[in-house]
């Protein structure tokens, strides 16, 4: 993309949807350094072709499906990471005496899902796509769509009824600080 | 939630809120910007490209066996599409640092780079300036005869000031020279009487670095003296027992870290504190408190600050880590990240690796140079992203073959610079680097990013009273650089 107005109109829709695409992502990957890096690395993939990106009906949307689709296919960016034992880990814990909140629930069950069945979640419930419109996004059938919206929601009722109420936890001794 | 609640509610809500916890940062957008816009150039960066990167030459090779005339064509067309974009938005004026550590009196001691501009501090003459455009400050005269620049800080891609010494009859010689149109030209304009420790020794009152808050407000700086400009650098007061080994102004904060002596030997309690820009009330920054250490180093870039302590050999080598502390508001609170240069090798063969410096890039990412202890080998780049509590990080090498350097400069996660024999420049995180255009700069003693795109090196060639320096500018992340000189 050579054309000076092209990136002018690159830098707006970067700064315009960063965050919508940025949020989608974050939900997919449940990290924000991978979202980053998936939006990231989209935008680079997108960029010398983004005439054919404006062109679309919905730019906004053929960027999305881009993401969720570089999402599934792990194409994201290779690298020898590391991580360090001195460095700061995990933003949450799951300790098991713990009553799991609802959010937490959510983020277990997307996080123990592939990353396909993760994404028809996330189209459907967050961004509120019709199974056609997951399905064309996705390269599969409805009917694939519709089993896989209905086993997470299955298996999310599972979970719900499964997890102790805090009325049912018993007090701990020895708490009194 | 009770376990009758409707699952596909459940989803629809937690979904939503747990994506409300997420914002693009004006650092996150900067940084697809640039890397986007600013790719390797033609061939730059090893052998990684994929079918892309050998195609259209493949097919090139093909039409030229045909026909010569076609391949001239070809390649004139493949190379101008390789370009970037002819125009684009001018970058908002920021901060990124890019030092060496101070502390250390065995290497060169450049330090940070730009500071934010907090607005004009009022009551002070203004005059004009070389452009036409008004000046804050004094109007400042020639630039001394053989000016050598040590440090740069800028606060927007115009205004920019030099610490340096020049060849005088009555030492200290330390001088300061001010742009206001991006370094095409330079006014000489008052220093404070201190000797410049990097070319004169600090027997006395020494200076090691310099940072402007804004046109008016500037801080000069060393190990056991800390001077105040409010005037644009009309008049320079030392203040009373101030030292700063590290200074940077972050968000309208001046933060410095002190030790106490002009002496690291056998180490240094550091501390840091903050004040309003402008203000002589230094306030502890609450830092945990540290052991004896040989330097340290700050670097911020926008609300972002690290401290690096580098620790000494004197009680050990299991005394000699460093320590990085993170604040991502401007210095108010801070979390101990610990080592970041890992060991290289595994088992009892393996060996240790001493962080040399630390940078701060436009996106918040942290970049640290880590140099093997025994000399052998290629330095380390380690670069941490992401938030405290989901933290990246990527190990890479510095180009094999080349020496060490501690001079490091990050426009963003990706885009790396490091000074060794030569300046090398990296567009993957450290995978490949690829030595600056034969006309760029060579070794640098500063690198700066004020923004993602605009970043500044002080390069500085010969010794003795032969040394020059040459302030190069890039506006393309280290791409292509333009000279300027002190005149």
């Amino acid at each position: 993309m050579a054309e000076s107005s092209d990136a002018t109109e690159f830098s707006e829709f970067v700064r315009t949807h960063s965050t919508t695409l940025l949020r989608s992502a974050y939900l997919l990957t449940g990290n924000l350094a991978a979202a980053e890096e998936l939006v990231q690395d989209t935008f680079a993939r997108l960029y010398p072709r983004w005439s054919r990106v404006v062109a679309a009906d919905v730019p906004l949307a053929y960027v999305r499906r881009s993401v969720t689709n570089n999402f599934i296919n792990g194409r994201r960016r290779s690298g020898h990471e590391v991580l360090f034992a001195e460095l700061p880990d995990r933003g949450y814990s799951h300790d098991p005496a713990d009553v799991l909140s609802d959010r937490e629930l959510v983020r277990r069950l997307l996080a123990e899902l592939p990353p396909k069945q993760r994404a028809v979640l996330v189209l459907r419930f967050y961004l509120d796509l019709s199974d056609a419109e997951i399905a064309a996004d996705l390269g599969c059938r409805q009917g694939t769509v519709r089993s896989i919206v209905s086993r997470g929601l299955a298996a999310l009722r599972a979970e719900t009824e499964r997890r102790p109420r805090p009325s049912d936890t018993s007090p701990t001794n020895g708490n009194l600080r | 939630m009770s376990a009758d609640r409707d699952p596909a509610a459940l989803l629809r809500e937690e979904l939503a809120a747990e994506a409300r916890t997420v914002t693009a940062s004006p650092a996150f957008t900067e940084r697809i910007l640039a890397t986007t816009q600013y790719p390797p150039a033609d061939g730059e960066f090893g052998p990684g490209p994929s079918w892309r990167g050998w195609l259209l030459p493949a097919v090139a090779a093909a039409v030229v066996a045909v026909l010569l005339a076609a391949v001239l064509v070809g390649t004139s067309l493949v190379r101008s599409d390789r370009q970037p974009p002819a125009s684009r938005t001018t970058p908002a004026p920021s901060l990124s640092g890019t030092p060496a550590p101070s502390g250390s009196t065995s290497r060169p001691a450049p330090s940070a780079s730009s500071s934010p501009s907090s607005g004009p501090t009022t009551g002070s003459a203004s005059t004009t300036g070389p452009s036409g455009s008004s000046v804050l400050g004094p109007a400042g005269g020639p630039v001394p005869v053989g000016f050598r620049a040590v440090d740069l800080t800028w606060i927007s891609n115009s205004d920019g000031w030099a610490l340096g010494t020049a060849p005088c009859g009555r030492p200290p010689c330390t001088s300061i020279t001010r742009t206001t149109d991006g370094g095409k030209t330079w006014v000489g304009i008052p220093a404070p009487r201190a000797t410049l420790s990097q070319t004169d020794g600090c027997a006395g009152t020494c200076v090691t670095g310099l940072r402007f808050a804004d046109a008016l407000v500037g801080y000069a700086f060393g190990p056991n003296a800390l001077y105040l400009t409010t005037d644009g650098g009309r008049t320079w007061a030392e203040q009373p027992g101030g030292s700063a080994y590290s200074l940077e102004i972050v968000d309208g904060q001046a933060l410095r870290v002190s030790g106490q002596g002009p002496s690291c030997a056998p180490g240094c309690t550091f501390s840091v504190q903050r004040a309003p820009v402008g203000s002589t009330d230094w306030q502890d920054a609450g830092l945990p408190a540290g052991g004896q250490n040989a330097g340290a180093q700050l670097s911020a870039s926008g609300r972002t600050v690290v401290l690096a302590t580098f620790g000494h050999t004197a009680g050990g080598a299991e005394n000699a880590t460093s320590v990085l502390f993170t604040s991502t508001d401007a210095g108010a609170s801070w979390r101990k990240i610990g080592e970041p240069c890992p060991r290289i090798g595994t088992g009892p063969s393996s060996r240790e690796t001493d962080t040399v410096a630390v940078t701060v890039a436009l996106d918040g990412s942290t970049t640290v140079l880590c140099t093997p202890r025994d000399g052998n080998g290629e330095q380390l780049v380690v670069t941490l992203t992401g938030s405290d509590t989901s933290r990246h990080v990527h190990v890479a090498s510095t180009p094999a073959g080349a020496p060490a350097g501690n001079v490091l400069g990050a426009a963003s996660a990706s885009t790396l610079l490091v000074s060794l024999d030569r300046l090398y420049r990296s567009t993957d995180d450290g995978r490949h680097w690829q030595p600056t255009g034969g006309d760029g700069p060579t070794a640098a003693v500063f690198i700066g990013f004020e923004s993602a795109s605009v970043g500044r090196v002080l390069g500085v060639t010969g010794s003795g009273e032969s040394t020059s320096a040459t302030v190069w500018t890039t506006t393309d992340a280290g791409r292509t650089w333009t000279a300027t000189g002190f005149r």
